[in-house]
């Protein structure tokens, strides 16, 4: 009796099975596991190989003139809570964006267009300069620079270098609108960074759009100068 | 597998064991092949100076009209071998950062290509009656830094410095600096689950080397298939990239890598099928002996 539910237990049909079962489930958890790398790659690639000599600065025929500065990052001088800030040039590379959900640290560019949005974030010219009072509204590419917008949640911390200063935001509110509704990017009474980007549609461009709202929590204008530009 | 317990138990094991054995190979093939060498190895055998050469050349040519300046001001002082330096010194850095977090002083000196220009920009000068004024030192060294960069930008077939400025190489460096350590933990992971799978199948020893047959051949098969698949249908030479230098060593470095993964695959495949057969050996040894010899077992 024992030695034939021992040659059940020893059958040709379990020793056959069970490679199929574990090819089952490896290439389940290889597929799951393989999405969010997949999906970082991808961002990557698109990053990496976009075409910069487009808008190499100097000569554009489209008169768009980019300046890519070097953005302080690790000033270690003294700050206040107040100060004076630089008012970028159109085309003019004045800040980076970082948050724990972005892949990539997000350089951002003083205006709009398809030229410097290939290139990092943009901020609308129309918005606050950060460190005044108001709404400084910046956008990017949803499959380039802000491919992780999604991933912000409330009470997610943005920090926002530029070379007078850095600025630090908490989310406050995630928000979705209509790119017609004009309601999340024009000026504020209170001071706020506005981020939003278009929502994916594998049919082509989205009307919708999706982003967040931060809430200015700490401004450390620098006082004197150090740190080295990046 | 004689008691369900130890069957769950060992197919536990083994699924890791696959899982260990991927990435043993993975972080090999990058050890063994994403180095700065390969890399500019790969960059020569496939001819990549040559094509940057005439990207310029078009680049140049077509800026012409727009910025005035004739293309052999810039041709006539960029050499291939010059091409080749730059690029080369663009793959070590972007290795360098990876493994230290730093890179050399700078690029290839392009202090020939800084001289051209000043020289057509010194003659247009004088045949125009132009004053070398503040308005011309700066529309030299306008046209010098876009020079430099237009360079630069194209010698850097695998796109490094994008890649670092954006942050990218240094969350990639993280791994790639210790992928020696990392190697060793997956060999000392491996060797750790072969003796569970051992001490779980002490009662029937021979049943380790079905497990770890199955195993590999899992591995092999998980790794071998997606990589077959890439390589069959041309996945990576679909890709738009619009720079033929860039193109030519972003395919073959991903190519490549993805050959040297399959191999591995091949033959980590090889090894399970080799302990699988051992395994059905012993199996239909054991299946001869005598009835009272069996008997025995059973006990």
């Amino acid at each position: 009796m024992r030695l034939m539910s021992e040659k059940k237990r020893n059958s040709p049909l379990l020793h056959i099975a069970t490679p199929f079962i574990m090819l089952a489930l490896c290439t389940g958890i290889t597929a799951a596991a393989l999405i969010k790398p997949y999906d970082k790659l991808k961002m990557y690639l698109n990053i990496a190989f976009m075409d910069t000599l487009k808008s190499e600065p100097g000569g554009d025929a489209s008169g768009l003139v980019i300046k890519d500065n070097k953005i302080i990052e690790d000033y270690s001088g003294k700050t206040s809570s107040t100060g004076e800030v630089i008012r970028p040039k159109f085309g003019e590379l004045f800040a980076m964006l970082k948050s724990e959900a972005f892949d990539v640290d997000v350089p951002v560019y003083w205006g709009s267009g398809s030229e410097l949005l290939e290139l990092g974030a943009c901020q609308s010219t129309g918005s606050a300069v950060p460190g005044t009072e108001g709404n400084a509204v910046i956008s990017a590419h949803v499959d380039t620079f802000f491919s992780g917008l999604d991933k912000l949640d409330i009470g997610d911390k943005i920090t926002l270098n530029t070379n007078y200063g850095e600025f630090t935001y908490i989310v406050k509110e995630l928000i979705e609108f209509k790119a017609t509704n004009g309601k999340y990017v024009l000026p504020t009474e209170d001071t706020r960074l506005t981020l939003y980007t278009c929502k994916k549609d594998i049919l082509g461009g989205s009307d919708q759009r999706f982003g967040v709202i931060c809430e200015l929590t700490e401004s450390s204008f620098y006082t004197e100068a150090g740190g080295d530009a990046q | 597998m004689k008691k369900p317990s130890s069957y769950i138990v060992s197919l536990v094991l083994s699924v890791i064991t696959v899982f260990v054995t991927l990435a043993l190979m993975g972080t090999m093939v990058v050890f063994i092949h994403a180095t700065p060498e390969k890399a500019i190895s790969l960059a020569q055998d496939k001819q990549t100076a040559p094509m940057i050469l005439n990207e310029l050349e078009s680049y140049f040519k077509d800026r012409t009209s727009s910025s005035g300046i004739p293309t052999n001001v810039y041709t006539d002082a960029v050499s291939e071998s010059l091409i080749r330096d730059i690029r080369d010194q663009q793959i070590r850095d972007g290795f360098m950062f990876m493994k230290s977090g730093n890179t050399s002083d700078g690029i290839a000196d392009l202090d020939k290509l800084d001289e051209s220009l000043e020289q057509f920009f010194s003659s247009y000068a004088s045949e125009n009656g132009i004053e070398k004024d503040k308005k011309y030192d700066t529309a030299l060294e306008k046209a010098q830094t876009s020079a430099r960069k237009v360079v630069s930008e194209k010698c850097d077939i695998y796109k490094m410095s994008s890649l670092r400025s954006h942050g990218v190489l240094k969350k990639v460096g993280v791994i790639y600096r210790d992928l020696v350590y990392i190697i060793a933990g997956l060999f000392g992971a491996a060797a750790v689950l072969i003796l569970l799978l051992i001490l779980t199948c002490r009662k029937e020893k021979r049943s380790v080397l079905y497990w770890l047959g199955v195993s590999c051949l899992i591995a092999g098969a998980v790794g071998t298939i997606p990589s077959a698949i890439l390589l069959g249908t041309g996945y990576f030479n679909s890709f738009s990239i619009k720079q033929p230098s860039v193109f030519t060593a972003y395919t073959s470095a991903m190519n490549g890598l993805t050959s040297a993964f399959m191999a591995a695959s091949i033959a980590v495949t090889a090894v399970g099928i080799a302990m699988l057969i051992v395994y059905g050996v012993l199996l239909s040894k054991e299946k001869t002996v005598t009835p009272t010899d069996v008997s025995n077992v059973s006990k």
